[in-house]
C-alpha cells in the first residue's frame, strides 16, 4: 500500500548537542548585531531625548495637545499707560497717568531713570487673577512697542514688576503699558451687554425705541476701557462720515480718521464728575441737536429724554445725537433721534483730548454671540469630520457592493470545479472581443430608443414602466423551457430572441431611469439642493456605466454562445474531427488572450514596438493554445476556474498591500484634492481587502448545503443562492462593519495626501506649529474612532 | 428489462493519486433497493457520488435510464440529476435557512431558475412541499430555521428534500449513520415506503449489516475501491464477511 509511511527515526540526540548550542550562540550573536544595526538607522540618541531645550518644545507642545482648541471666548484689549522720562530731565512736566480715577491705574517709580535701571511698574485696580502683559512705549512716530513681561494680578487686582529700562532716550515722556485681555459678552460679564430675545448677547439695541414723542433715546453702557480727559468722542455715520464731534476738557482739532480736521464742539460740563446716578445731558427747547445745551451733573435719565428736554415735534428728522454722558463707575452714553432710527453701523469714536488723535471706536449696532462659544477652529474640526465619517460611509458602501460579485470568483470551493472543455474555452475566448463590440452597439441602440422619450418626465416613467414589464414577463418566458419535452422551433428561435430583446429593453431601461433621476434631480436642486445633487449624479453615473455594463454583458453572452457552440460541436462531429478542430481554435484563442496582455503592457510602457507587443505575444499565445490542445487529446477540460481563481486572487493582494494613502496619489491627479479623491482610493482598497476576506469566508463555508443543492440539479446561480448565500450574511455583514471602522480611521488620514477628511486640517494645523488646534482634530477623532470601533462591534455582537 | 442503471468500469483516481474506486461495475433494477456496504474508506461514498456526478468519475460509464450520466453535457446533466434524490449521512441542510425553503430546493432542478433567485416558487409546488413535510411529521416546524431541529428530524427534512424531487432514484449516503438505533429504523422506515410504495429505486450504503437484512434487496460491497462482494443480503456469511471487512473484524449487531 501507499500509504505505509516509513516512520521518522528517533533523534540522535548526542551528535544534536553541540549543534545545537552553537546555532543558539550565533542565534544571540545575529540577533545582538540586528539590534546593533537598528539602532544606527533609526538613530538612537539619548542625548535627544535629554537636551534641555528639546524637552521645553515637547512640554510646550504637549500642553497645547491638552489644550484643544474647542471654545472661544470674545475678548477686548484694556489698555493703561503710565508716563515715564528717559533719562531725567526735570525740565519736562510728566502728564498725569492716563485713565480716571476709577478702573485700573499704573504708576511707575521712579517716574524717571536712565536706560539700564531697574525701575518698579506697579498696577492696581485691575482684574483679579489676569495676565497683564506689559510694553514699553517709546517715543516714535510708528506705531512700536517693546515687549518687556507678564504678570498675573493678585486676588485684589495689583501687581508689581521690575524691570530694566531699555535703551531708548527721548526728551519726550514715554510710557508704561499694561495690557490685559476682557472677556466681554461671556455669561460672567453679562452684564455688559443688553440681551435680546434671543437670548444673544447685543451690546447695544439696533435701532432707537418706537415712542410717539418726535424724539426717542437709547443707552449705550461702554465697554471697559479708560476714556481720557480732557478727550472727545465723534458720531460717525454708516458711510463713515462724522454727525457731531463733542469734546470735554477744551475743543481740538481731530488730527486722524475721517474726523481729521474736524473741531470739536466743548460740551461745557465735565462727565468724569458725576455721582452715582448723575449725568451729563442736553437739555431746553429745540428742533436740531445743536439747540441743547449741556448741562449737569443732573440726575441720570440714559434711555428717557432728558429733564426739561423738548422737541419741537416738526424738527429733529434723520438726525442721531449724543444726548447723555456718564464717565463714572460704568461709563454710559446716550444717543437720541427720532424713534426707529437705525442705530447699526453708527460708531462711537473717542478722541485724546491733547493729540486730537482717536484711540478707541466703538461700533453701535453691534451683536456679540454669547461667549464662551465654539471656537470657528471646533467648527471646522466638526464639518472635517462629518466629511471623513462620510467618506469612509460610501468608500464601504461601494466597495462591499463591488466586493460581493468579486468574492465569488476568488473563492476557490467555487472555482475549482469550473471545467471547461477546451473547444468550448476556446470559442468563448474568442467571442470575447466580438461579444465587447456587440454590447457597445447594443448600448448605442438603447441609447437611440430611449432618447424618443428623454426629457419628458411623464413619458420616462411610463416607459420605463412598460419596458420592466416587458423585460420581467419576456425573460421569465424565455428562461421556462420544459426540457423534458423536445425543443419546437418557438423554443430554438423565439425564446433566445425575446432573450436578447430583455437585455436590450435592460439597458433602455437604464437610459431611461437615469434621465428620469437627472430630471428629478434638476427639480429637486431648487428646494432641497444636496438631494437634488444626488439624484442627479446617480442618474449621471447610471448614464456612463450604461456602456461598458453592456459591452461586458455582451461579452458574457457571446462567449456563453462560443462555448455552446463548442458543445455543439463536441456532440456532433466525431472525436478525431473535433481533436482536429481544437488545434486552430486553441491557438487562436491563446494568441488573442497574448495580444490583449500585450496591449495592456504596451498601454503602460509605451514601446510603440509591435514585434514586442503583438506579434511576439501572438505568436507566444498561440503556441501555448497548440500545447493546451495537445495537452487536452487525453484530458479534455481545462481548468479555467482555477486559472481565474488565481489571477483575482492575485490582483486583490496586490491592490490589498498598496496602502489607500498611497493610491490617493493617484486619483488625486485624476479627480483633484478633495474627498472625492480620498474616498475613490478607500473604496478601491476596501474592494480588494473585503474580497479577499469574504472570499475566505465563502472557502470556509460547509460543502455539505453546496453539493446537496447542487445534487437536486440546480444552476450554478440557483446553488449560490440557496446554498453559499445563507451561509455568509452573517459573516458578510459582520467584515462590512469592521471594514466601515477600519475606513474611518484610514480616512483620518487619507487628507495628509490630499483625500480630504480631518487630515486635511490635521496636518495644516501641525505644520503651522498651531498645535492647540491640532490636538481639537485628535481629540475629534479619538472620539470617532473610539465610537465607531465601539458602535461596530456591538452590530457584529447583533448580527452574528 | 434493461437495467435502470449500469454502472461499468468506473474508476475514480483523486489528484492525490489515491484510487478510490477501481473498475466497479454493477446494475440496480427498477423498484430495487441495493445496499452498499464496506469499512469506511472503501470508496461507498464516491461510487454514489460518481453515479450522479457530484463527483466526476475518471474512467467508465455510468448510464442511467438508457442516458450515458458521464458524457452528458451540464444542462443534460442538472436534467438528469433533478430526478435523482440524494440523502447524506451530515444531512446537508441549509441550516440558517428555514426548514420549508429546504424542502423547497429540491425542486431547483425543475422551477424558473429566474424566479427561484427571488424566492418564488410555484403554488403547486410550495403545497408540495408542505405535504411532504407533514408526511415525514414535520409540517409544524415548516418554518423554524433548520439548526433548530434535532438530527433525526433534520434527516426527515433531507428525505422530504429528496421526495420532492419526484425522484426515479434515491441515492442515500448512510442516512442513519449519525443518528440512533430508533431513529436510524423511522427514516430506514421512510426509504422502505419510497421503495416499496413508490416504486423508487434505492441505493444506500450502511454500516450496519442488520439494517442491511432488514431493509435491503441486494448487496454490494466495496473493498478498497474494489468491488468484492454482490448477491442478497443472506449470502453474507462468516468468511464473506471476513473477506469485506478484513480479517481482524468481529461482527457486531
Amino acid at each position: 500500500m501507499a500509504d505505509d509511511r516509513v516512520p521518522a527515526g528517533p533523534p540522535e540526540k548526542k551528535k544534536r548537542g553541540w549543534r545545537r548550542s552553537l546555532a543558539i550562540a550565533v542565534a544571540i550573536v545575529a540577533a545582538f548585531v540586528l539590534y546593533a544595526i537598528a539602532f544606527q538607522t533609526t538613530d538612537v540618541s539619548l542625548d535627544q531625548l535629554q537636551s534641555e531645550t528639546r524637552r521645553e518644545q515637547l512640554f510646550k507642545i504637549l500642553r497645547a495637545l491638552a489644550r484643544p482648541d474647542l471654545i472661544h471666548y470674545d475678548q477686548e484689549d484694556l489698555v493703561v499707560d503710565a508716563p515715564i522720562l528717559v533719562p531725567c530731565n526735570p525740565a519736562v512736566e510728566l502728564p498725569a497717568t492716563s485713565g480716571p480715577g476709577t478702573g485700573p491705574t499704573l504708576t511707575v517709580e521712579p517716574s524717571c531713570a536712565s536706560p539700564g535701571d531697574i525701575v518698579t511698574v506697579i498696577g492696581s485696580g485691575f482684574r483679579a487673577d489676569v495676565d497683564v502683559s506689559l510694553k514699553f512705549v517709546p517715543d516714535s512716530e510708528f506705531d512700536v512697542t517693546l515687549p518687556l513681561d507678564r504678570v498675573q494680578t493678585s486676588a485684589e487686582g495689583t501687581f508689581t514688576l521690575s524691570f530694566e529700562v531699555p535703551e531708548r532716550t527721548s526728551d519726550n515722556p514715554q510710557f508704561v503699558r499694561a495690557v490685559t485681555s476682557i472677556p466681554i459678552g461671556s455669561w460672567s460679564n453679562r452684564v455688559e451687554v443688553w440681551t435680546d430675545t434671543n437670548l444673544n448677547g447685543v451690546r447695544d439695541p439696533s435701532a432707537l425705541p418706537a415712542s410717539d414723542q418726535p424724539l426717542s433715546a437709547s443707552p449705550l453702557p461702554l465697554p471697559e476701557f479708560t476714556i481720557r480727559d480732557p478727550g472727545g468722542v465723534a458720531l460717525i455715520d454708516e458711510n463713515g462720515n462724522p454727525i457731531e464731534l463733542l469734546s470735554w476738557g477744551g475743543a481740538f482739532e481731530a488730527q486722524s480718521g475721517s474726523t481729521a480736521g474736524l473741531a470739536s464742539t466743548d460740551i461745557g460740563v465735565d462727565p468724569f464728575s458725576v455721582g452715582e446716578g448723575q449725568s451729563v445731558q442736553r437739555t431746553g427747547r429745540g428742533a436740531v441737536p445743536e439747540d441743547f445745551a449741556w448741562v449737569g451733573p443732573a440726575p441720570a435719565s440714559f434711555g428717557e429724554l432728558n429733564a426739561g428736554q423738548e422737541p419741537f415735534p416738526e424738527a429733529i428728522r434723520s438726525r442721531v445725537f449724543i444726548n447723555e454722558l456718564a464717565f463714572g463707575d460704568s461709563p454710559e452714553v446716550e444717543v437720541a433721534g427720532p424713534p426707529g432710527s437705525d442705530l447699526t453701523n453708527l460708531t462711537l469714536i473717542f478722541f485724546d483730548g491733547e493729540d486730537g488723535k482717536q484711540y478707541k471706536s466703538v461700533k453701535l449696532g453691534d451683536t456679540i454671540e454669547l461667549s464662551p462659544r465654539l471656537s470657528d477652529n471646533a467648527i471646522n474640526t466638526w464639518d472635517r469630520i462629518v466629511e471623513t465619517v462620510m467618506l469612509a460611509f460610501l468608500a464601504t458602501t461601494v466597495g462591499t457592493l463591488l466586493a460581493v460579485p468579486l468574492s465569488f470568483i476568488a473563492a476557490r470551493n467555487l472555482m475549482r470545479d469550473v471545467k471547461v472543455p477546451l473547444v468550448n474555452l476556446g470559442l468563448a475566448i474568442l467571442g470575447i472581443p466580438v461579444g465587447l463590440a456587440v454590447g457597445v452597439q447594443i448600448a448605442r441602440w438603447a441609447r437611440q430608443v430611449a432618447l424618443l422619450v428623454e426629457g419628458n418626465w411623464v413619458l420616462d416613467v411610463v416607459a420605463l414602466v412598460a419596458v420592466l414589464l416587458a423585460i420581467w414577463r419576456g425573460a421569465i418566458w424565455a428562461v421556462d423551457v420544459d426540457e423534458d419535452a423536445t425543443r419546437t422551433i418557438v423554443d430554438r428561435i423565439a425564446r433566445p430572441t425575446v432573450m436578447f430583446l430583455a437585455a436590450v429593453g435592460f439597458f433602455v431601461a437604464q437610459y431611461l431611469s437615469a434621465d428620469l433621476l437627472m430630471i428629478v434631480g434638476t427639480a429637486t436642486t431648487r428646494a432641497i439642493g444636496f438631494i437634488g445633487n444626488f439624484l442627479f449624479t446617480m442618474g449621471e453615473i447610471i448614464q456612463t456605466i450604461t456602456t461598458p455594463m453592456a459591452a461586458l454583458v455582451g461579452a458574457g453572452i457571446v462567449a456563453q454562445l462560443g462555448s455552446r457552440l463548442g458543445y455543439l460541436i463536441r456532440t456532433k462531429l466525431p472525436r478525431s474531427t473535433v481533436k482536429i478542430l481544437e488545434f486552430p481554435i486553441a491557438a487562436a484563442a491563446g494568441a488573442t488572450v497574448a495580444v490583449f496582455i500585450g496591449a495592456v503592457v504596451e498601454w503602460f510602457g509605451q514601446f510603440g514596438n509591435p514585434v514586442a507587443t503583438v506579434y511576439v505575444p501572438a505568436a507566444i499565445g498561440a503556441v501555448y493554445g497548440l500545447y493546451l490542445a495537445f495537452r487536452a487529446l487525453k484530458n479534455e477540460a481545462v481548468g479555467t476556474g482555477i486559472v481565474i481563481y488565481y489571477i483575482a486572487r492575485t490582483v486583490f493582494n496586490a491592490l490589498r498591500s498598496i496602502e489607500p494613502l498611497v493610491m490617493v496619489i493617484v486619483f488625486v491627479v485624476w479627480v483633484g484634492i478633495g474627498p472625492f479623491a480620498g474616498s475613490l482610493a478607500l473604496a478601491l482598497h476596501t474592494t480588494a481587502a473585503l474580497a479577499k476576506l469574504y472570499s475566505e469566508q465563502v472557502e470556509s463555508i460547509s460543502s455539505g448545503p453546496l453539493e446537496a443543492i447542487r445534487a437536486t440539479g440546480a444552476t450554478r446561480m440557483q446553488t449560490i443562492v440557496y446554498a453559499v448565500v445563507p451561509q455568509i450574511v452573517p459573516p458578510y455583514i459582520s467584515f462590512t462593519m469592521y471594514r466601515w471602522d477600519i475606513n474611518v480611521r484610514m480616512s483620518t488620514i487619507i487628507g495628509f495626501a490630499g483625500g480630504g477628511g480631518i487630515g486635511f486640517l490635521l496636518q495644516q494645523n501641525i505644520n503651522l506649529l498651531q498645535y492647540r488646534q491640532a490636538a481639537a482634530q485628535m481629540l475629534a477623532i479619538a472620539i470617532v474612532v473610539a465610537s465607531m470601533d465601539y458602535l461596530s462591534s456591538r452590530l457584529r455582537e447583533r448580527f452574528v | 428489462m434493461a437495467p435502470m442503471l449500469e454502472v461499468r468500469d468506473l474508476v475514480k483516481v483523486y489528484d492525490d493519486g489515491t484510487r478510490a474506486l477501481d473498475g466497479v461495475s454493477f446494475d440496480v433494477a427498477d423498484n430495487e433497493f441495493l445496499a452498499v456496504i464496506g469499512l469506511s474508506g472503501s470508496g461507498k461514498s464516491t461510487l454514489l457520488r460518481c453515479i450522479n456526478r457530484l463527483i466526476e468519475p475518471t474512467e467508465g460509464t455510468v448510464v442511467w435510464d438508457g442516458i450515458d450520466v458521464t458524457s452528458a453535457s451540464q444542462e443534460d446533466l442538472r436534467r438528469i440529476r433533478r430526478r435523482i434524490g440524494m440523502i447524506f449521512q451530515h444531512f446537508n441542510l441549509v441550516n440558517r435557512s428555514k426548514v420549508i425553503t429546504n424542502v423547497l430546493a429540491g425542486r431547483l432542478g425543475y422551477v424558473n431558475p429566474i424566479l427561484s433567485l427571488i424566492n418564488r416558487f410555484p403554488a403547486e409546488d410550495v403545497a408540495k412541499a408542505y405535504e411532504q413535510l407533514d408526511r415525514v411529521g414535520l409540517a409544524d416546524k415548516a418554518h423554524n430555521r433548520a439548526d433548530e431541529l434535532s438530527g433525526g428530524q433534520q434527516q426527515r427534512v433531507g428525505v422530504a428534500r429528496a421526495l420532492m424531487q419526484d425522484p426515479k432514484l434515491v441515492l442515500a449516503d448512510e442516512p442513519v449513520a449519525s443518528l440512533d438505533p430508533v431513529l436510524a429504523h423511522s427514516i430506514m422506515r421512510y426509504l422502505e415506503i419510497i421503495n416499496k410504495e413508490e416504486g423508487t429505486a434505492v441505493i444506500c450504503s450502511l454500516h450496519h449489516l442488520d439494517l442491511v437484512h432488514r431493509y435491503a434487496d441486494r448487496v454490494i460491497a466495496l473493498n478498497e475501491g474494489v468491488l468484492v462482494f454482490e448477491g442478497t443480503p443472506e449470502e453474507i456469511d462468516d468468511a464473506k464477511f471476513k473477506e469485506i471487512y478484513g480479517k481482524e473484524a468481529e461482527r457486531v449487531g
